[in-house]
């Protein structure tokens, strides 16, 4: 049944659920998980030092279940990050580039090159360690239109900015 | 009438008229930020300290004002190169360069203070972030308006003005507008009382305790007649803040077609000028709620690139009290589909519990599990808010109809009202879908269509009907040869 009310057979058009998806590289899962060390570090820094300091706390009797609840959250952002990174995975078309991610919310973005505004490339001081990159694609829409694909190696994300510069050169005359 | 003299290519101050409104709005600024200050200089009536606040407001307002003053004379604009260039800043100096051509609009608009001082305010609107907003204080009309001149989006408009002004297409009435009154959002109104209301009651409490504890002492006699009485009262009082708020607002509303776009005027004391390019505009809304529906009065909205939810002044509204109106203000967009025999995309019903259950009952119970300790039993009345989430999760999954039609989507996602949507697709930027566990099970998806003047969501369809929308408007987009602009 076709939800499309036009003249065009919409079978034939090219369909993104379709399309082949290349996941990122599996450095970005080492990169995610130190990004999780890192920040349950200071989270349990900053818990231990409200528990030690402030005695009002301590005299609770359930102040234990603090500890419990910081715990399990960190170990719950570790198998969402676990799990998540397994779905982070793009797509380059000819027309457009798809990025999807998501575990327990999946959500998978397209953006064609003509809506594209700008195109660059950030790296940050923990992404170089292992180079690296997020290719990011800006729009004019509103926020959230913007497109960010991370855990690219640092050359593969150079050639497909010129890649996508090369296409907005080609089909946009601003 | 001998053209005025000016030019826009040297760097220039704003007119020292300006002067006035700068000292204006850094006062309202001061009282703005003192406020806590001022009040305790007012009650706290215990000599020595009170030369102390006063001393150190008194640096921090003169402070504030010299800054402001200063601020004034180093800010300067011009145009040259078909850019408009603004240099402002004192000890942090920023430059704006502004392109001619990214120009959205601009907007002139004119305060009671304003025309005592014959100059205007001009708000340029351009595309993108809020960073690139421009606003000019204080210029003087001509001036404001040879800056329109200079813009693209007016070069045919002002052929049409030097002759005569053409018809409005649109002109709101004195009954259109106490129709208006009426039917407006009373709930806003009774609010405004409400902060208002408070603030007097705890000023008085605070000055004298004695007379509030007699007056309310002296309340419960006959209460339902009391409660009757008050019930009325405040009745009318909304009504009548919400017949101030409409004609203050929408006074003299006028709405003429230019070849390029729509000049819209508005205003009672504000006096608003808006320009509304028919390219820049992305998409269109219209809605009512239950009561104006009902009357057959809608208020369209533009959604131009650049305006965001957030800059809510740049809003483009248009009251429409006739259904043929709205044909006559679509049109220039695109008409509106034929949708008699086409096929619906509908809201899966199983929309409406997982609705109620996410942002009704969670925040309920959590509201309900940290106010109880206060609030005790009062605290159960939070369970109005599922009720409310799911009385309008059922409507709108009723009512929504979605169609996909070749050039436009056409979305009714009215629930108590009516709320109507039309978007090309060719000015969608990005399309992205979205599944929960839930809907992964149910082969259900939310879609969001991402454009430069908000997002158009179609939540809980089919997968197959979203799998469809997403590749045909990436068809759409991608093989129009006219860009979003």
């Amino acid at each position: 049944m076709s939800f499309i009310n036009s003249e065009i057979d919409v079978s034939t058009l090219p369909a993104a659920e379709m399309m082949a998806l290349q996941p990122v590289d599996k450095h970005y899962l080492s990169l995610l998980r130190l990004k999780w060390l890192i920040s349950s570090l200071f989270v349990m820094l900053a818990v231990a030092l409200l528990i030690f300091f402030v005695e009002e706390i301590r005299s609770l009797w359930w102040w234990p279940s603090i500890l419990f609840l910081v715990v399990a959250f960190t170990s719950f952002r570790y198998l969402v990050l676990q799990k998540s990174f397994t779905f982070i995975a793009y797509a380059v078309r000819q027309h457009d580039v798809t990025f999807q991610k998501g575990w327990l919310v999946r959500q998978s973005k397209t953006c064609p090159y003509n809506r594209v505004q700008n195109c660059s490339i950030e790296s940050g001081l923990l992404e170089r360690r292992w180079q690296l990159a997020s290719l990011v694609l800006y729009t004019a829409g509103s926020d959230g239109a913007d497109m960010r694909i991370p855990g690219l190696q640092q050359h593969e994300a150079e050639e497909l900015r010129q890649f996508i510069l090369s296409k907005l050169n080609g089909t946009t005359e601003v | 009438m001998e053209p005025p003299k000016f030019s826009w290519s040297s760097p220039q101050r704003q007119p020292l008229a300006g002067l006035v409104i700068v000292f204006f709005k850094t006062g309202w600024d001061i009282i703005k930020r003192l406020w806590p200050l001022l009040l305790l200089m007012l009650f706290n009536e215990k000599p020595g300290k009170e030369s102390r606040y006063e001393l150190i407001a008194a640096l921090f307002a003169l402070l504030t004002i010299v800054n402001s003053i200063i601020k004034f004379y180093f800010f300067r604009f011009y145009i040259s190169n078909q850019q408009l260039i603004i240099k402002k800043g004192w000890l942090k100096k920023e430059t704006i360069v502004v392109p001619l051509q990214k120009i959205q609009a601009v907007h002139i608009e004119e305060s009671a203070l304003h025309n005592i001082l014959g100059i205007v305010k001009i708000d340029i609107d351009t595309a993108g972030s809020s960073k690139t907003e421009v606003t000019i204080d204080a210029l003087r009309r001509p001036m404001a308006e040879a800056l329109r001149k200079s813009l693209q989006v007016e070069s045919t408009y002002n052929q049409t003005e030097n002759k005569q002004e053409p018809l409005p297409i649109l002109k709101l009435s004195i009954s259109d507008l106490l129709k208006l009154s009426f039917s407006a959002n009373h709930l806003e109104a009774f609010f405004i009382l409400l902060s208002f209301g408070y603030g007097i009651y705890d000023s008085l409490k605070s000055i004298s305790k004695g007379v509030i504890t007699t007056a309310t002492g002296a309340f419960p006699r006959s209460s339902a007649l009391i409660f009757a009485g008050l019930f009325a009262g405040v009745l009318l009082i909304v009504i009548l803040i919400s017949t101030a708020r409409t004609f203050l607002k929408f006074y003299d509303f006028t709405v003429h077609r230019r070849s390029s776009g729509f000049y819209i005027k508005l205003g009672l004391i504000n006096v608003k000028e808006q320009l509304v390019s028919f390219k820049k505009i992305q998409f269109v809304a219209w809605r009512a709620n239950w009561l104006r529906n009902k009357l057959g009065l809608w208020l369209m909205e533009y959604k131009i690139a650049g305006a965001d939810e957030a800059k809510s002044k740049m809003k483009v509204e248009v009251p429409v009290t006739q259904y043929g109106y709205i044909h006559l203000l679509l049109d220039d967009y695109h008409a509106l589909p034929y949708t008699e025999d086409l096929t619906a995309i509908r809201i899966h019903p199983s929309y409406v519990v997982r609705r109620m259950a996410v942002y009704g009952l969670l925040p309920a119970l959590l509201l309900i599990a940290t106010s109880f300790y206060w609030l005790k039993e009062t605290a159960l009345l939070f369970l109005f808010i599922p009720f409310f989430v799911g009385v309008k999760s059922f409507l709108l999954q009723q009512k929504f109809k979605a169609y996909a039609c070749n050039d436009v989507l056409f979305v009714n996602r009215s629930s108590y009202g009516a709320h109507l949507i039309l978007l090309k697709w060719h000015k969608v930027q990005t399309v992205q879908l979205q599944q929960s566990m839930y809907q992964r099970k149910n082969a259900l998806a939310t879609l969001t269509l991402y454009t430069a003047a908000g997002t158009v969501v179609l939540p809980y369809i089919s997968l197959k009907a979203a799998q469809q929308v997403v590749n045909f408007s990436l068809y759409k987009i991608e093989s129009s040869a006219t860009g979003w602009m």
